[in-house]
């Protein structure tokens, strides 16, 4: 059984492995390189449909990248800082967001803030706005759901008042893409980074960065793009600037398709959301440590249990039934002083679209093993 | 040829000290896991459909398994941890030495 969606969804989308395989083994496209026609190229295929997704009519505002991580170091490493710039972001973010910025901030390139979350994992929308005011930001980066809580942000809330004080807004939606609706321009979200991977049930090693008109980013990758091979530097069009190197063609014929299945087959929500709550009550009656999020969250469930270990649950969970999960700080170090789960972390289960009420009920029934803590035989040597 | 095998783990924090083990020529049966309690304490739980065990040592080695399973996992302390790693590896060659018909 696989409960370990917020790392990587599974199954992807039906299909996928078929389409891949059929642009593996199909004469070689190179994007931009070719005369082919535009409905071939499956890149040109994804960045109209995640302009669709994303409610942008900018296709070619689309980088695509190998992952979210590319993205957002792309959206930070590439910014057009000035000395003295300051960044806010927050607690809940993934070390894809942390860690690029830390590395500006060691290099003494931008002032960091990190706006502690409650114990939901949640931004406070009043210590967020104190905090812009304080430290009025050039960038702002917000996860839209934490991949530890599932608590969704209310970035739209969060956006205007960065924006309003003439900050530019990175929103990482790699929890978010495919699951949550997303209109950028609701959010007021200047960048969006997304993975192929997760929601959006697309192979690995894709996904992208929408950038608005309004940003110009620099490369932070240069090399052949196979147009302007004449000029020095990258060429000025968007996305080929920010896109160097050949791209894994027959991945992003694969998020093509898992894009064209999904404006198909919309995930309902409320049952997804449903079997959800239905797991975390079953986890809280059983004396599981969960943290609860009210209103808007992604189906992840973060838990510790008293007296277990939440590695010996995580492997017991996997060896001894077959459930993969997840267990520590899930690459989100910074969150789990606020929701009561330092320093060790929690055990993960994330579901899908896919998961059904038959495996929530299983997963109770093994939770149910767990508790109370029974008293281990202590085996002697003989 | 070896009676076991080992390989690094990588796990969330230092993955440096992790290490998985495989038993080549047979599973982990109860007569094995009872013999690990000569490495320190061992607590056993058989109320899971496949039992789960762990070991703690004095010195803070940690180990932890399934029953019926080929492989394990251990923790080495984090200090001197080579030398620390070759001392468990003796002990589990006694160890399958012992139970080897």
């Amino acid at each position: 059984m696989y409960l370990n969606n917020a790392a990587t969804s599974w199954p992807k989308a039906p299909g996928l492995g078929r389409e891949v395989a059929k642009a593996t083994e199909k004469v070689p496209f190179h994007p931009g390189r070719s005369g082919f026609a535009a409905d071939e190229d499956p890149m040109a295929g994804c960045r109209a449909a995640l302009a669709r997704l994303l409610g942008s009519g900018e296709s070619q505002r689309i980088v695509l990248c190998q992952h979210a991580t590319q993205a957002l170091n792309l959206a930070i490493q590439g910014f057009p800082f000035a000395p003295g710039d300051q960044v806010v972001t927050t607690a809940l973010e993934h070390n894809s967001v942390l860690r690029p910025l830390f590395r500006l901030e060691e290099r003494g390139l931008v002032q960091l803030i990190i706006v502690p979350v409650n114990a939901e994992g949640k931004v406070e929308e009043d210590a967020f706005e104190k905090t812009l005011y304080e430290h009025p930001p050039r960038l702002v980066v917000v996860n839209h759901a934490s991949n530890v809580t599932g608590a969704i942000q209310n970035v739209e809330t969060l956006f205007r008042t960065a924006r309003s004080l003439g900050a530019v807004t990175l929103m990482d939606a790699s929890q978010t893409l495919g699951l949550v609706d997303i209109d950028l321009r609701r959010l007021g979200a200047d960048m969006v980074a997304f993975t192929g991977h997760k929601y959006l049930l697309g192979p690995v090693g894709t996904g992208g960065l929408y950038v608005s008109p309004d940003v110009e980013l620099e490369p932070i990758l240069v090399g052949g793009t196979g147009v302007r091979s004449d000029l020095r530097d990258m060429p000025p069009e968007m996305p080929g600037r920010l896109e160097a190197g050949t791209p894994n063609v027959p991945a992003f014929a694969g998020l093509r398709h898992a894009l064209s299945w999904q404006e198909q087959n919309k995930p309902d929500r409320d049952q997804i959301n449903g079997l959800c709550r239905h797991l975390e009550e079953g986890l809280v009656d059983l004396g599981a440590n969960v943290v609860r999020v009210t209103g808007n969250k992604t189906p992840v469930i973060s838990l510790t249990l008293p007296g277990w270990d939440i590695e010996e649950m995580g492997y017991i969970l996997e060896k001894g039934h077959g459930i993969c999960c997840r267990t520590g700080l899930h690459c989100a170090p910074l969150i789990h002083r606020y929701i009561g789960t330092a320093p060790t972390g929690s055990l993960r289960l994330s579901l899908s679209r896919f998961t059904t009420a038959a495996e929530v009920d299983h997963v109770l029934d093994v939770f149910k093993e767990f508790t109370p803590r029974f008293t281990p035989h202590v085996l002697h040597h003989e | 040829m070896n009676d076991f095998e080992s390989r690094k783990v990588e796990d969330c924090f230092d993955g440096s000290r992790v290490y998985e083990y495989r038993l080549v020529q047979s599973t982990i049966d109860k007569a094995f896991i009872k013999s690990l309690a000569a490495l320190g304490q061992l607590d056993y739980f058989p109320q899971f459909p496949r039992p789960f065990f762990c070991v703690r040592s004095q010195d803070g080695l940690q180990l932890k398994g399934v029953q019926d399973e080929q492989t394990f996992q251990v923790i080495l302390p984090s200090k001197e941890q080579q030398s620390r790693k070759e001392r468990f590896e003796n002990e589990l060659r006694k160890i399958l030495i012992r139970r080897s018909p």
